[in-house]
């Protein structure tokens, strides 16, 4: 753990204001990649991970310095993405029908992306779009792993389940994600 | 055909995880199996793939969110920008036995008030919470020969019943469950506290009712393309006329060919919408499925009625394209979001100015300047803007949803020919998806 980020964690059980802002503002960009890949799109990403902050912020006092604190805000807005996907997976077929579940366009701010081959980005879109249908627990471990890098066991740690767990769900999820880039490439 | 372990194996090679003795019989397998190497490429390229997508820098500064939703938390603290984080204060164990032994009580009080005969009817006496009573989880647990509300004379067991504490073995209450379970009464109660007669267990500021927030939801008309029939016709025109901006959605088995049907019933009306280029590749390929969005401007309701009943009556049978689903309403701010990224501009905030009128005093014989004379003769050729008289009013764009959109010479051209809102028209947002057969 950085040193600068207990002094923040202090500050904040002080009653800083400043202090928690500060690590908002530091890690807000990582988690929203991560968290973007775990939701449909940008305005629940961004609600998964105000979320995260605030349960963050509650349990401040309960967070032991033993962990990164950067893992362990990630492991709250993992948790929190997939308990989202999962409530938000009931409504989906209703909210599909009224047209509103669309995918979220990658960069709504930035009008064109100049050099940005069509193909390469449509390719992103077909990935995106594959990845959305995978079930919430599976496209987690895809992401930790890909997105993030992180191995079986601290993707165990993260989700609170067996490490054994985790390598059949990776192993699931890559072929769920073949089988259905292929039923897209026909 | 592969093993499930040798699949096992595969994977567990594109994670890096497999041990030595593993990392060997993989290695044996891609040797000694084409379908497997084969497999083991196209398992990478999506890793791959996956670790190439953008990273996107995120859109706003949360801070502020963060930390208004905190001090929302604490709204009796204006002065406290960031509430203090709960702290966990370590119990005494004899607080704690003292606490339980209080807690014993009250459950113990309360039994009594509840298995007491009552001599009002209670069935009589319709009571708020006693119809709210089944939708607390609670509720369901209590034994539906007790009363479930009492009258408003015995107000302690209003509470009582409709939290955890009425279960009936006080060994099993669990002090911290109970505590959530009374934070989260006041929004399943049906009227505020403070109107509840008489004294309330309360334990402070938790059990004061959440502020209810007025939502507006504008739920969506839902039509059927293919039985626009006068009532449907009626009740899509009242719809229609409540607001300048829409969204319609038509659900297509087949979206490609739901669109070259919206695009011959607008050619009825004179409209030829500008196809994005990407948009006309997906149309030569129909069987790569995409969902198009069709903006048109400058519509009266009852051209868009006529397009769709077009459309409905072109569409029976033999071969429908649209599945018939048919949902209208407002346009939203994410709607306009989404067009914004189809067109680069909110383009029903932003509309072309009305032409400026002519003022008296102008001299008609003066020369036009050299940019006017190139701008009227490229009109009358049919270059650029239309030459005058031809132009309808209105035009359209067509993109396929969820797609890049680039910058076409097509969009320009489409923002070129747009006009100034008309009186009496609307903007339409038309969305042909695809929903499967």
């Amino acid at each position: 753990m950085k040193t600068d980020d207990r002094e923040l964690i202090a500050a904040c059980l002080k009653g800083d204001s400043t202090a928690f802002g500060e690590l908002v503002y530091r890690y807000q960009d990582r988690l929203y990649n991560t968290i973007l890949r775990l939701v449909d799109n940008s305005e629940d990403a961004l609600d998964v991970i105000q979320d995260a902050f605030l349960n963050a912020y509650q349990s401040l006092d309960s967070f032991k310095g033993d962990a990164q604190f950067f893992t362990w805000l990630y492991r709250i807005a993992v948790n929190t993405a997939i308990s989202h996907k999962r409530k938000k997976r009931v409504l989906a077929r209703i909210v599909d029908r009224l047209g509103e579940l669309i995918l979220e366009p990658s960069d709504p701010s930035e009008f064109s992306r100049p050099g940005h081959a069509l193909e390469q980005a449509e390719q992103e879109q077909m990935l995106q779009r594959a990845l959305m249908r995978l079930s919430p627990e599976h496209r987690a471990v895809l992401v930790m792993k890909e997105l993030e890098g992180q191995r079986y066991e601290q993707m165990a740690e993260i989700l609170g389940v067996p490490v054994g767990t985790i390598r059949s769900r990776l192993h699931r999820a890559r072929l769920e994600l073949r089988e259905l880039l292929e039923q897209d490439e026909t | 055909m592969l093993a499930a372990s040798e699949l096992e194996l595969l994977t567990g090679y594109v994670d890096g995880e497999l041990s030595a003795r593993d990392r060997r019989r993989a290695d044996r397998l891609l040797r000694s199996n084409p379908e497997a190497r084969e497999l083991l490429a196209r398992l990478q390229a999506d890793a791959q793939a996956l670790r190439q997508l953008p990273r996107l820098p995120i859109p706003i500064d949360l801070r502020q969110r963060v930390q208004t939703a905190l001090a929302r938390q604490q709204p009796k603290s204006p002065t406290l920008r960031f509430p203090a984080p709960r702290r966990r204060v370590p119990l005494n164990p004899w607080i704690s036995l003292a606490a339980a032994a209080a807690m014993l009580f009250l459950v113990g009080l309360v039994s009594f008030f509840l298995h007491t005969p009552f001599e009002s009817d209670e069935t009589a006496t319709p009571h708020r919470l006693a119809q709210v009573a089944p939708e607390h989880p609670s509720a369901s647990s209590v034994r539906p020969s007790l009363p479930l509300a009492r009258p408003a004379r015995q107000p302690n067991s209003i509470i009582a019943q409709n939290t955890p504490q009425s279960a009936p073995v006080p060994s099993q209450v669990n002090l911290e469950e109970s505590l959530d379970e009374d934070a989260r009464l006041p929004e399943l109660l049906p009227m505020p506290l403070e109107e509840v007669q008489g004294p309330v267990l309360t334990s402070g500021d938790r059990e004061k009712p959440a502020a209810l927030e007025r939502v507006e939801v504008d739920l969506p008309t839902i039509l059927r393309l293919h039985q626009l029939d006068r009532s449907a016709v009626e009740q899509l025109g009242n719809r229609l006329r409540q607001g300048t901006a829409f969204r319609i959605e038509l659900l297509a088995h087949d979206a490609a060919g739901g669109l070259e049907r919206l695009r011959a019933a607008l050619a009825q009306i004179k409209i030829q919408p500008i196809l994005h280029p990407l948009a006309a590749a997906r149309l030569a390929r129909p069987t790569w499925r995409t969902d198009f969005a069709v903006f048109v401007e400058n519509l009266k309701p009852t051209d868009v009625i006529a397009v769709l009943q077009a459309v409905g009556s072109a569409d029976r049978k033999p071969e429908p394209r649209f599945e018939g689903t048919l949902l209208v309403k407002l346009a939203s701010l994410w709607d306009r979001r989404e067009l914004r990224y189809l067109i680069g501009l909110d383009p029903i905030q932003v509309r072309p100015a009305p032409a400026i009128p002519v003022t008296e005093g102008v001299d008609i014989r003066r020369p036009l300047s050299d940019i006017t004379t190139q701008q009227v003769t490229n009109a009358l050729d049919g270059k650029g803007v239309p030459r005058p008289g031809t132009h309808t009013g209105n035009c359209a764009y067509v993109a396929p949803l969820g797609l890049p959109r680039g910058n076409p010479a097509e969009l320009k051209r489409f923002l070129d020919s747009r006009r100034p809102p008309q009186p009496g028209t609307i903007q339409i947002m038309l969305v042909v998806r695809n929903v499967g057969s």
